[in-house]
Parts: structure tokens; C-alpha cells; sequence
């Protein structure tokens, strides 16, 4: 479904990325993991169009996307989750989610799939007239995604879901992301947290210093020595 | 005539005692020039909220509608009305294609460089206005709608003040349903808050910007057409000091909230008007206290009267 080639970007003056080739195939969760700074954020935010590339491709369902603006790539169904969440703190939870829904056409669906949201995350309808500023963190995620979910993504971007959570917030977050996967959208999720990230993908991506250094399965990646030994704290003999 | 004043009411007239019909007269005055000051102030607050982009050239917008509404019944000779509304649109217009040709070739460039743009603009604007319409104020016609005086005991009211109160609070009421009630709206106000991430949910910048253009410089054409019956004439000059006031007015009212900027208007105008009332020997001034009052809310409530503090 995502496929790139090669792809160069730099960023605030310094090479990010070194040539990266990454593939996401339909229908299924792919996650990128890495330290800070490896240049996880800076490939998700080229591949919606945030930040130009120098070289390399970026294809879409079989199409050039790379130096479209965001806006298309949106009406295309690339959605990003941005890290930090990004809510819009001044709208009402409710309309935060009308934005998410801003490049669909079928307006009348739109209320309904609100209400589906609200199944998702009951929290969300309570809250439904708050401003999103209101929200705790964890709140504040939930809706990020399910705002990202109104706009009913082909592909959806996760760049650091967990970021700043608590534990238990953690491990609902990625229930959620693993049950939108099972309901057939495409997720290419970005996270420091590679135990959790890796144990949900079909395939994984290690980066490094704006290069892929290692990839494959998710529990292969689990397994591999020098993935435990870099992300995941334990040591090895 | 003291220098200082031992007045049991010092606000009021030194030597005469206001009354109620004349501090009525001076309130319907007040609150009509407040409108024209809200009107052309809602565009300057609704750029800002979006671009954080003083538009200077604002005023001189203004000044070019009053233009199109007097050369449409004089060249053309529409009716009034026809004019009038051809000229709000063709400002609108203008403030599209003001955005197009001289904001967005800057949009990424540092933020003074966009002011330093806004600037040129209003002197491109202003001598434009001198070349092609000649210096020399030209009379604007008052349609007789607007002419008419009502005088109940001794206050006189004109229709033009009733017709700018109503006109005033119909727009204004326009614009906020906009903002806050439809899609468009809500994108505006998500761009004034996070403009990359309203990008990702595929919002398309320009268009929103154009749009936020066409109905600043609508609301400006429409103050400013209501500011020329006034008084009633125009010159390429004449958008300076509304302009400047309006952005005084959009300061003081908390600069980013259309609400605010009609309040900021209404009240610039009534302290203006009171104060020239109360205190003839300092009609001069009357320019002076609309900076002394930028200078005040911007030491003292930068935010203005309605500004966002954001929970975070």
C-alpha cells in the first residue's frame, strides 16, 4: 500500500534521512522503532507531506505521492496521529471530531460514525461538549485518534501513541490501535516503546541515525539480540 | 476657561451642565462610529487570529470599496444599492487577490517580513488612490434612505446611524455564525490555533486565508461605505485613520476574537465621541487618545478585553 524507495530528507540542516526504503502492505500494522532522534518523526512527517524530501520515492496505492501537499494526501487517506497529540485545545470535543470528518463528502454518515467513536471511547461522549483543552492526556489521545479515525484513513500514521501516558493508559492505547487494525485499516505506528509496538506488528523497522538498520517479522525482531540489547534495556551475554 | 476643572462631575462639562437629551445625542453618535470602527476591525482580527499578520493595508481596502461604490453609481451608474454591493464584493475580491499577489509569496518567509509586505501595500494602495482617483475628496452620494432626521424632544437622529446600527449588528452576526457554526469556521479557528496540524486533517490553507480575506475585506468595504455617507466624501487618504483605529479597536477588544473587536470598536468609538463632548478644548486630541489607548492595554493587557487565555 506505502511503499518507499531510498527516500532522503533533510531536516533543520542535518541529514535525517540517509536513504530509507520501507513497505506497509494492506491491511496490516508495520512499526517503525527507534531512539530519539533516529528520524522515526521526521520519515512519518515527510510521508504526509509536512516536511520535502531531497530524493527517493514515496508511492501510494501504486501512485507518486512524494511533494504532495498534506491537504491532498489527506483526501487521499493518509491520516497522521501527530505526536504530542495535537488536539485542538479552543474546539469541543465534538468538533474536533467534525474536523477529523473535514474531507469527507458523505456529510450525513458523519454523526453516526461520531456515535461510533463514542462506543470506542465512552469517556469521549461524556466530554462531548468540553473543550478538548480540558481533556487529561490520555483523553486527549483518544480523541487525536479518533479524530484521525472520522476521516476513515486508508492508511493511518501513529507517530509516538504512548508518549507521556501512564502504564495503563499504554496498554489501552495499543488495544485500540490493535482493534482498528482487526477492523481492516492499515497503521503504520511509530513509538520509542518497541516491547509494546513490536508485539502488535506483523512487521517491524529498526532506525538508526537516519538509516534502517535491521527489519522483519515483529516477534523475530523481539528475539533479535541487538533489538533487546538497544530498545527494550535487557543485556545480553 | 481653568485649565483644571472643579466640576462636582469632572467627566462632564466644565462650564455647563450635560444633559441627559445631549449625552444621548452623544451616545447615539458614539455608538454609530463604534460600528464602522467594529466593522473594519473584525477583518484585521480575523487575519491576525489566522496569520498572526497585522494587515495594514486594511484601511486602505476600505478606502478603495468606498471607491468602487461611487465610481459603480457614477460611471455606471447602478442604483445605489447595486453599487454598494458590487462594491463589497469586488473588495473582497481585492482582499483575495491582496493575499494571492503580496502575503502568500511570504507565507514561510519571517514574520516581519510580512508586516514590512502589509505596509507596502497600503502605500501601493494610498498612491494608487492619489494617481487614479486624484487627490481632491470627491462627494459621496447619501442615498435618501439614509437622509432622513428623526428628532425625538431634542435629540436628532439620522436614519444613517439607525441603518449603521442594524447593517452593523446583521453582519457581525453573519461573520460569528460563520466562525463558530460552520465548517469553514471551524477550520478558521483551527488554523489560528495549530495551522500544521489542520493541514493534516486536509484543510487546504490558501483557500481558508482567501476565504478569511474576502470577509475581512467585505466587512471593511461595508464600514467604509457607511463612513462615507457620513461624512459624506472620500479621498485616498481617507482609509488611514479609520484603519489605525480599527486596529486599536481590535487590540483593545483582544486581538484574534471577532466579539472582541466589535466590543473594542464600540467602545473606542463612544470614549471618543464622550470625550470630544465633554471636553471640546480637547477634540484635537481626540486621535491622540485612541494610541494613548493601545499604548495602555498593550502595557497593561496585551490580550485585550476578551483575549484567549487557552486551557492547555
Amino acid at each position: 500500500m506505502l511503499r518507499i524507495k531510498d527516500l532522503k530528507v533533510h531536516y533543520g540542516g542535518i541529514a535525517a534521512l540517509k536513504g530509507v526504503s520501507l513497505n506497509v502492505p494492506k491491511e496490516k500494522i508495520v512499526t517503525l522503532v527507534g531512539a530519539n532522534g533516529a528520524g522515526k518523526s521526521t520519515l512519518i512527517r515527510t510521508i504526509c507531506g509536512l516536511v520535502p524530501s531531497e530524493s527517493g520515492s514515496i508511492q501510494f496505492l501504486s501512485k507518486e505521492i512524494t511533494g504532495n501537499p498534506p491537504h491532498l494526501l489527506a483526501r487521499e487517506g493518509i491520516v497522521m496521529v501527530p505526536e504530542g497529540r495535537k488536539v485542538f485545545v479552543n474546539l469541543s470535543v465534538y468538533e474536533n471530531l467534525l474536523m477529523g470528518a473535514f474531507v469527507r463528502d458523505d456529510r450525513k454518515d458523519i454523526p453516526r460514525d461520531i456515535e461510533d467513536i463514542f462506543n470506542i471511547f465512552p469517556r469521549l461522549r461524556e466530554r462531548a461538549e468540553q473543550p478538548a483543552g480540558t481533556l487529561s492526556g490520555g483523553e486527549q489521545q483518544m480523541l487525536a485518534v479518533g479524530r484521525a479515525l472520522m476521516s476513515r484513513p486508508k492508511l493511518l500514521l501513529l507517530d509516538e501513541p504512548s508518549l507521556g501516558l501512564a502504564p495503563l493508559l499504554i496498554r489501552e492505547v495499543f488495544r485500540v490501535i490493535q482493534k482498528i487494525h482487526d477492523e481492516g485499516t492499515t497503521i503504520l505506528l511509530v513509538e520509542q516503546n518497541a516491547m509494546a509496538s513490536l508485539h502488535i506488528a506483523d512487521y517491524g523497522y529498526v532506525l538508526e541515525t537516519g538509516r534502517m538498520v535491521l527489519e522483519g517479522a515483529g516477534p523475530d525482531l523481539l528475539k533479535n539480540d541487538r533489538v533487546r540489547e538497544a530498545y527494550l534495556g535487557e543485556t545480553i551475554e | 476657561m481653568g485649565a483644571i476643572s472643579e466640576s462636582p462631575l469632572p467627566f462632564i462639562f466644565q462650564d455647563r451642565i450635560i444633559d441627559t437629551a445631549a449625552f444621548t445625542q452623544q451616545l447615539i453618535n458614539g455608538v454609530s462610529l463604534g460600528c464602522l470602527y467594529g466593522l473594519i476591525a473584525i477583518g484585521y482580527t480575523m487575519v491576525y487570529g489566522i496569520l498572526r499578520l497585522i494587515n495594514f493595508a486594511h484601511g486602505d481596502v476600505m478606502m478603495v470599496g468606498c471607491y468602487f461604490a461611487f465610481y459603480g453609481m457614477l460611471l455606471f451608474t447602478l442604483p445605489w444599492w447595486a453599487s454598494f454591493l458590487v462594491a463589497i464584493l469586488l473588495t473582497a475580491l481585492l482582499g483575495v487577490l491582496i493575499d494571492r499577489g503580496a502575503y502568500r509569496p511570504v507565507r514561510n518567509a519571517p514574520r516581519i517580513s510580512a508586516l514590512i509586505t502589509a505596509i507596502g501595500v497600503s502605500f501601493l494602495l494610498e498612491n494608487l488612490g492619489l494617481v487614479l482617483f486624484g487627490g481632491r475628496p470627491k462627494a459621496f452620494y447619501r442615498p435618501e434612505i439614509f437622509s432622513g432626521i428623526h428628532t425625538f424632544g431634542e435629540v436628532r437622529v439620522l436614519d444613517l446611524h439607525v441603518w449603521t446600527a442594524l447593517l452593523t449588528l446583521l453582519i457581525f452576526t453573519f461573520i460569528y455564525q460563520i466562525i463558530y457554526k460552520t465548517r469553514i469556521g471551524r477550520a478558521m479557528r483551527c488554523i489560528a490555533h495549530d495551522m500544521e496540524t489542520t493541514r493534516l486533517m486536509g484543510v487546504d490553507l490558501n483557500r481558508i486565508i482567501a476565504f478569511t480575506f474576502a470577509i475581512g475585506s467585505a466587512a471593511a468595504a461595508a464600514g467604509g461605505i457607511m463612513w462615507a455617507m457620513r461624512y459624506p466624501q472620500i479621498n485616498p487618504l481617507m482609509g488611514i485613520l479609520p484603519g489605525l483605529k480599527a486596529f486599536v479597536a481590535a487590540v483593545l477588544g483582544g486581538i484574534g476574537n471577532v466579539s472582541g473587536a466589535m466590543l473594542g470598536g464600540l467602545l473606542l468609538g463612544l470614549i471618543e465621541i464622550l470625550l470630544v463632548a465633554a471636553r471640546p478644548d480637547l477634540a484635537g486630541y481626540r486621535d491622540a487618545l485612541a494610541f494613548g489607548i493601545l499604548i495602555l492595554i498593550l502595557l497593561f493587557r496585551p490580550t485585550g478585553l476578551m483575549g484567549e487565555r487557552l486551557p492547555e
